[in-house]
């Protein structure tokens, strides 16, 4: 179970790696790309890192980064920083939570380690921090992660894994919440292949035993400092064939984390019989007789951030989207584009900087929709939510779903749907527009 | 008082009334049902007819899958036949008016629909490689350059093929004219089909339940 469950990871990583690559082609913003700048002029030794200004804002946004790992000549180092600065004076109050998310995927000629993290605050005053760490077995190796803010007040954290490491911790930290910095320091160091990295990265640590920490102020790179010379004769430089370097290949307010979170929590199998609904919402109905799926994907998108649009009583359906929080009526309180697949549409054409129509399946993430229709005219009737790639949770022995084994997966409502796989088994001209959310 | 509750009596009437209207305005219903010729059934169906019928069934998910993809239409003459005395459901019907076709029977219509579906996914990956070229985003002008009536196209299918599981539920054969009943993973449809010389011919399909 334990080796399958190593796969499985791998299997994410490989999927995430698709991911960003499939999201760096498709959505709209443009990448940057930040080479690593390896010393200053005084002194071609110092530190290596990477900096990126990020073009949006920070608090309650999400970044996907491909971090290209950085090698010595001798292969015995792994470092990458990055920096994000947050250039805009929006505050998070707006927002249940303000956050920075990352993934970083990482293949380096030795192995297979991946690392992801994701971390937030919210305004409790807590930093929640959660880390994947997968390094393979017969591997030794370390993550580590820094996070710092700066200004008006400032937070700090650290973390040092072991091999393998997986938590979700609460930290009690004091900050400000217009931060105008934020530093995501990340390093791997490991063998089968590499020795020991920490000595390169010393001059940015402090040691705690034998574990290195990062100093807890190591300057603001937006503002021309530069580390101060880490110990010496090390002089990184890209391997072949890889440059190195920090990619933000996605700049986008969207959690496709808490989408799909949602969307599983509040789905079910048909076969359970079992019908969750989410009493802050209206509900349109349970099985064949519901009609609740595009309300269901609408509450997905909401969980992910998606923000409503509302800009008056009786404005188009096209140019709205939302539901009163304040009611669960079936009546009142939301408009076509949230509970009409047809409607939502029309809103989805309208707004292609929330809902990117791509051409195929492959083209979106999970937490992404797409709508279809069942083939008498080219009107959506049904709304679904991808939740990720894998064998499905659901099989009958009356539908289709038991022809597939693995592919995309979806959740839905009316009927309730659950991890089906998104290919319904049958060859009737079901058309379908798919939206990845680049909101 | 006696007022008081007439007045409070309509009310609940008109608030079940507009839930239900809403529930089925936010529902995604099959399409409604067109009334077809009454047939009367054969006391004693000829096997043979029930075996065709089956196949013409089977190639219809054939044919139509592959040609959701490819959009080669050259069998539908082999599926479909245009009788105008069969109407379209209403959604066939609203899509020939938006489109503007002029439809003389189900072929004629499947061959419209199939058409404006290849014009539409076309333009739709004509536009992809042209953003992939140019390396912008996709825009609301973008959407509109290439919408028909009904909006912005839907791709063309993506799914590989399979043999899709059909469970025959009723067959009413009146001579040269039919329907048939049947189910599906995704729907349950019902068929009106026309015997000519060289076999069935399907002339009208109404949606009666969707099961996705």
């Amino acid at each position: 179970m334990k080796d399958l469950t190593l796969w499985v990871r791998r299997g994410s990583a490989l999927l995430t790696i698709l991911t960003v690559l499939s999201l760096g082609m498709f959505l709209p913003s443009t990448p940057q790309a930040a080479a690593y700048s390896c010393g200053n002029s005084s002194d071609p030794a110092s530190e290596c890192y990477a900096a990126a200004t990020w073009p949006g804002n920070v608090d309650g946004a999400a970044v996907n980064i491909d971090i290209v790992p950085l090698y010595t000549p001798n292969n015995d180092l792994v470092a990458n920083q990055m920096w994000l600065k947050d250039n805009s004076s929006y505050g998070c109050t707006a927002y249940p939570y303000c956050w920075f998310e990352g993934g970083y995927t990482y293949t380096p000629y030795q192995g297979h380690t991946y690392f992801e993290y994701v971390a937030w605050i919210n305004p409790a005053g807590s930093l929640h921090l959660m880390i994947l760490a997968d390094i393979p077995p017969g591997q030794t190796g370390s993550i580590f992660l820094a996070i710092n803010r700066y200004n008006p007040n400032s937070f700090n954290f650290s973390y040092h894994s072991p091999n393998y490491w997986q938590d979700n911790i609460a930290a009690p930290v004091a900050y400000g919440m217009s931060p105008n910095f934020i530093q995501i320091g990340m390093r791997l160091s490991g063998s089968g292949g590499a020795t020991s990295g920490q000595a390169a990265f010393r001059n940015s640590c402090y040691f705690q035993g034998s574990n290195c920490y990062p100093q807890t102020n190591p300057g603001n790179p937006a503002n021309g400092y530069v580390y101060n010379p880490p110990y010496g004769n090390w002089s990184p430089q890209p391997a072949p064939g890889n440059p190195g370097g920090v990619w933000i290949t996605n700049v986008q307010k969207y959690n496709r984390a808490a989408a799909v979170s949602y969307a599983d929590n509040w789905s079910a199998t048909y076969p359970s019989g079992y019908c969750p609904r989410n009493g802050s919402y209206p509900n349109f109905g349970c099985f064949s007789n519901g009609n609740d799926c595009t309300n269901f994907v609408s509450q997905v998108l909401e969980a992910g951030l998606l923000l409503q649009e509302r800009s008056g009583a009786w404005t188009p359906d096209n140019q709205n989207w939302y539901h009163d929080s304040n009611s669960t009526s079936t009546t009142f309180g939301t408009n076509s584009s949230w509970k009409l697949a047809s409607a939502m549409k029309d809103y989805a054409d309208n707004r292609p900087g929330r809902f990117l129509q791509v051409y195929d399946i492959n083209n979106l993430s999970p937490g992404d929709v797409y709508l279809m229709s069942l083939g008498s005219n080219h009107v959506p009737d049904h709304a679904r939510v991808v939740v990720g790639y894998g064998s499905p949770a659901e099989v009958t022995p009356d539908n289709g779903y038991t022809l597939f084994s693995r592919g995309w997966l979806t959740d839905s409502h009316s009927n309730e749907r659950h991890h089906v796989i998104w290919d319904d088994g049958v060859n009737i001209n079901i058309q379908k527009w798919y939206y990845t959310i680049v909101y | 008082m006696q007022l008081l509750k007439r007045v409070a009596g309509i009310a609940i009437v008109l608030v079940v009334v507009t839930v239900a209207l809403v529930l089925v305005s936010a529902s995604s219903p099959a399409s409604t049902s067109t009334p077809w010729p009454t047939l009367k059934a054969s006391a004693t169906p000829d096997p043979a007819d029930i075996a065709a019928i089956k196949t013409l069934v089977d190639n219809y998910f054939d044919i139509t899958g592959e040609a959701a993809g490819t959009f080669d239409l050259s069998q539908f003459p082999t599926l479909f036949i245009d009788d105008p005395a069969i109407a379209l459901d209403n959604n066939q019907t609203t899509f020939v008016t938006g489109i503007g076709a002029r439809v003389t029977g189900f072929l004629s219509y499947e061959l419209a629909f199939f058409t404006d579906w290849k014009q539409g996914a076309e333009k739709l990956e004509k536009l992809q490689a042209q953003l992939k070229a140019e390396k912008r985003a996709i825009t609301a002008d973008d959407i509109k350059s290439i919408s028909g009536p009904f909006g912005s196209p839907p791709s063309r299918r993506q799914e590989p093929m399979h043999k899709t599981r059909l469970v025959f539920n009723s067959f009413t054969i009146d001579g040269s004219r039919a329907i048939v009943e049947y189910d599906s993973p995704s729907i349950l449809q019902k068929m009106f089909l026309i015997k000519v010389k060289d076999g069935w011919r399907i002339a009208g399909l109404q949606n009666l339940q969707e099961h996705v």
